[in-house]
């Protein structure tokens, strides 16, 4: 009887472990790749340490699901509905320069821009999905409570920290101003968009696009 | 022993964990109607090259003009690397030259002038056209960047073709010219009038649907007077010459056609 416990257990715990592995394969694997990239960047404060949730941390920092808990992140923002999450994708994705699909995106792809026509954007090397993506990849995710300035490790989602030079939306650190006061419209955008979720999940999706809501027929400005 | 084999076996589990499938890199590429729309398809292509691009299921291409909307049931297996994607009527489907559709799409799926058409929420991957645009001869499509050419279909298989619609073939008149005469005056108007009220049939009663809304009533004697004596609009073609309906569609008939 004890043994079949120690069995169960250990299946339990090996499945448990699944859902942090797959995540980091999938992270280490290619198409799917940038989270990691950045994770790696992060000082070692930030690096995730062996506790239950790991994945988590790891999630919230490189704009990730976190399966053992269940929980969605971007900018550090939890994103609650899965379709919204889906069409987000927020992390970079690795691409072949000669087979974007059309001219803007070629031009976008030599300049670390964006692409109107298709809405990527590029940067670091890889392919975002949105212009929030975009604009956060231009910043670094980090946990503000390893600063030593206190202005800075505050809980505003978008603030300017002059004494650090610092500038946060969620949790990603800027430090050109330009970029952050962008970053914070789309941002706010996001926000914005989570609580239409609440609402109606395909309403939330069409806002963040710009499109139609094939539920309730209402059509978002083009952003 | 046992504890080690099945510790092994749950970590072996995290290794064999399915990467996670995009769907991002899906766009409308193609469409094709004919002029009645029920002969229309909906291709699609992966852009970028792109292999895991399988997770289309659950997701849909919808219409904003028809309000018409396909969700795919599945997702995809096989790389998706710059394949295709075939929506289509059964119509197209029958026809020769083309290619197995993938997915069967209603008739009038979008619309014939102008229509917005989207993948699910991707915005890059819509496709709009104007009135106009859309071209309806039953040979060429439109492409995403606005190019007319000739249809192209192909599937996810890889299967190409090319389909082409014969155009409606009838008898040959001038719209308009209910008397046979060869030409449009008031005479015409008094001959569809005749029809309506005092029983003489029209020889070629497709001839005395002035305004071509396929029926022949006294409407048509109103769109001829008025374009005779109020410069109202012209009959639409065949006018002034003979030929053919070019819209179809009209179960009128013409029996004693005065055209060669």
């Amino acid at each position: 009887m004890k043994s079949l416990s120690l069995i169960a257990l250990l299946v339990v715990v090996g499945l448990l472990g699944c859902t942090e592995r797959a995540s980091t394969n999938e992270e280490a694997s290619g198409a799917n790749a940038p989270g990691a990239s950045l994770a790696s960047d992060l000082p070692a404060a930030d690096q995730p340490t062996a506790h239950a949730c790991d994945g988590c941390a790891l999630a919230r920092l490189s704009n990730r699901e976190c399966k053992t808990c269940g929980v969605r992140y971007v900018a550090g923002l939890e994103i609650p509905s899965e379709m919204l999450f889906e069409l987000l994708d927020a992390h970079g994705h690795t691409y072949n320069p000669s087979s974007l699909p059309c001219q803007g995106c070629r031009e976008a792809s030599a300049t670390n821009g964006l692409c109107a026509e298709h809405r990527w954007g590029f940067a670091k090397g890889q392919l975002y999905f949105s212009k929030l993506s975009y604009l956060l990849a231009q910043g670094k995710p980090q946990t503000r409570e390893t600063l030593p300035c206190t202005t800075c490790q505050g809980s505003d989602a978008t603030i300017w920290c002059d004494r650090c030079g610092h500038g946060w939306v969620g949790n990603v650190a800027f430090t050109d101003p330009v970029q952050h006061s962008q970053a914070i419209e789309e941002y706010e955008h996001l926000v914005a968009c989570v609580e239409t979720a609440a609402v109606c999940e395909k309403c939330a999706a069409a806002k963040f696009s710009g499109m139609k809501c094939p539920t309730c027929k209402t059509t978002y400005p083009r952003r | 022993m046992i504890i080690r084999s099945l510790l092994a076996c749950a970590l072996s589990l995290c290794l064999v964990s399915p990467a996670v499938a995009g769907s991002h890199l899906w766009q409308i590429n193609e469409i094709f109607s004919s002029a009645d729309g029920t002969v229309q398809f909906i291709e699609m292509r992966e852009c970028c090259g792109a292999p895991s691009e399988t997770g289309i299921g659950g997701k849909w291409v919808l219409s904003d003009a028809t309000g018409m909307q396909f969700d795919f049931p599945a997702s995809l297996t096989g790389s998706t690397a710059n394949m295709h994607l075939l929506l289509a009527t059964a119509a197209f489907a029958a026809l020769p030259g083309a290619p197995t559709p993938d997915y069967i799409i209603p008739e009038n799926f979008f619309s014939l002038d102008a229509d917005t058409l989207d993948y699910w929420f991707y915005a890059g991957a819509t496709m709009t056209y104007t009135s106009g645009q859309l071209p309806l001869d039953g040979l060429n499509s439109l492409d995403r960047n606005g190019v007319v050419e000739v249809n192209s279909p192909t599937n996810f298989a890889g299967d190409s073709g090319s389909v082409t619609l014969t155009p409606p073939t009838g008898p040959e008149f001038i719209r308009g010219d209910a008397n046979q005469n060869g030409g449009i005056e008031i005479a015409d108007a008094v001959s569809i009038l005749d029809a309506l009220f005092g029983g003489v049939p029209l020889a070629c009663a497709l001839a005395g649907d002035s305004n071509d809304d396929n029926s022949a009533d006294i409407s048509d004697a109103i769109f001829e007077l008025t374009y005779l004596f109020v410069s109202g609009a012209a009959p639409p073609a065949p006018f002034p010459a003979c030929g053919e309906d070019p819209t179809g569609g009209s179960t009128l008939t013409c029996d004693t056609p005065a055209c060669p």
